[in-house]
């Protein structure tokens, strides 16, 4: 439906231009003819919500902490999409309560409850719908998509896979793709790899769109969702109208921003990250009422 | 006119113009064969193999999301013209998706083609798909392939087609139409226009 929308629209695009030069193609003077018009248009819409909502996804590893933490805003009304990447050494007070320790360990520790307040007083944005998976979740979500195309912005070899990652297209099976998610040894670490998640997001979004219109598939990647993923609050039914709703989702309108932060050290002794708290602010400020970053990254 | 009395009205006309989910069938290896309504083609709508969907399920739930299909297609297409009220074909839609159908009216229904006199079927085929967690389906995907051979006041006669998807949710008690993605042409109109040289 999606390349057929496309087709309609370069078609309404080109038919003025087809009507004028079918008027001044040269002839044997004046003459008559007929042209038989198709009018055509497409409509689309998706009922989720109002405005913009806000998914925080989260990815776990084997020990249970989450490396992937991600906050999704989707305008569905006007299609528009934004990630707010939050690093998973990004050290700040979770709650009142737990204190300071990493953002991964939110989840662990209190749920998506927890996980999602601490994104909350990070970014300042309160997240309407929580979602985490593991690697057999993520798996089996990727599997169903089929091969998926990711836009890297580095070149590099993952980590404990033969995976060469190149710079530009890459097309990933499920297991590359998730030897790409976890790879930390880029440039700036957990900043990239971050960015890294963006891309992977946006070429299972696309991927999404491109399958959309094979009858059950939805349906499938719905199944897989519901028995794979801690889907939070959101119902069965919720997750279908989720997955319908993002294929309204315009790439073309997506983008995506990571918390900076500086090196640190944890009271433990460990490698953090102290988040750029203003920063964070300032992302979610700006995106939180339309999903798309007015001022940019800084 | 309240929600329970446009149904009703919905209701009347599905049984008039189409005379119900005209087939069903379980699977898409058993073509239907689909009576032939005065208002012309049959509704004909057949299903995907669900595993663990049976055959009793699988048929009442191809009349559950037919009624829909039936009441969308009678109120935005069919009746008896010159009509105004396309927006009866939304009744199944959720309210949100009701008013935000209104700005698409021309293309989820016959809104946009003047001068009508008549409408008649031509193909009215619908596959489903079913969202089925924990055995119990709570979501579908029907895909449309539907014609109309449209009459106008000069007698001319054109074919409007819509394709797509509509996409619809079970709640506790019916079927709503969550959201649609159709795409349509509307054939045949012809336009004189003077060539020169």
């Amino acid at each position: 439906m999606r390349s057929a929308a496309r087709v309609v629209r370069h078609v309404l695009r080109l038919l003025p231009v087809a009507l004028v030069l079918a008027l001044v193609v040269p002839g044997s003077g004046v003459r008559p003819t007929t042209l038989s018009l198709t009018k055509t248009s497409s409509v689309s819409a998706y009922d989720f919500a109002d405005g913009v909502v806000w998914l925080l996804v989260l990815g776990e590893d084997a020990e249970g902490q989450t490396d992937l933490v991600q906050l999704l805003g989707i305008d569905f009304g006007t299609g528009a999409a934004a990630a707010i990447g939050v690093p998973r050494d990004s050290w700040f007070e979770l709650s009142p309560e737990v204190g300071e320790d990493r953002i991964n360990t939110a989840y662990a520790t209190g749920g998506a409850e927890l996980a999602a307040g601490a994104v909350e007083r990070l970014v300042g944005i309160a997240p309407d719908y929580v979602m985490a998976t593991d690697a057999d979740g993520f798996l089996a979500m990727v599997g169903t998509l089929g091969k998926v195309d990711v836009d890297s912005e580095f070149a590099f070899r993952a980590e404990d896979s033969d995976l060469q990652v190149r710079r530009g297209v890459n097309t990933f099976t499920a297991e590359d793709a998730l030897a790409f998610a976890v790879t930390r040894t880029l440039v700036r670490g957990d900043f990239d790899r971050s960015r890294n998640h963006q891309a992977l997001l946006l070429g299972l979004l696309t991927r999404l769109q491109e399958r959309d219109d094979e009858p059950g598939f939805v349906e499938r990647l719905g199944l897989e969702a519901v028995e794979g993923i801690d889907t939070g609050n959101l119902s069965p039914l919720d997750v279908y109208r989720l997955l319908n709703a993002l294929t309204s989702v315009d790439p073309a309108r997506t983008s995506g921003c990571i918390v900076l932060g500086t090196d640190a050290t944890s009271p433990a002794g460990g490698a953090i990250v102290r988040p750029d708290r203003d920063l964070a602010r300032r992302l979610g400020d700006d995106a939180r009422d339309d999903a798309t970053f007015d001022q940019g990254c800084r | 006119m309240g929600r329970m009395g446009r149904r009703l009205v919905v209701a009347a006309l599905v049984t008039a113009l189409l005379t119900g989910v005209a087939a069903c069938t379980a699977d898409e290896s058993r073509p239907s064969r689909p009576d032939e309504p005065a208002a012309g083609a049959a509704l004909q709508v057949v299903s995907l193999k669900v595993p663990g969907i049976d055959e009793e399920t699988r048929t009442r739930l191809e009349s559950e999301v037919g009624d829909v299909l039936s009441r969308y297609i009678v109120g935005g297409f069919l009746g008896d013209y010159p009509r105004g009220d396309f927006v009866r074909g939304l009744a199944d839609f959720t309210d949100t998706l009701a008013d935000n159908g209104g700005v698409d009216l021309a293309g989820l229904t016959l809104a946009g083609v003047d001068g009508v006199t008549s409408v008649r079927a031509t193909r009215l085929h619908a596959r489903l798909s079913y969202f089925d967690p924990g055995g119990e389906a709570v979501g579908a995907t029907a895909f449309l392939d539907l014609a109309f051979e449209v009459t106008l006041e000069d007698g001319s006669t054109r074919e409007v087609a819509r394709t797509g998807k509509l996409v619809l949710g079970r709640s506790a008690t019916s079927w709503q139409v969550l959201g649609y993605d159709l795409c349509c042409t509307e054939d045949g109109q012809p336009v004189d226009a003077e060539v020169t040289s």
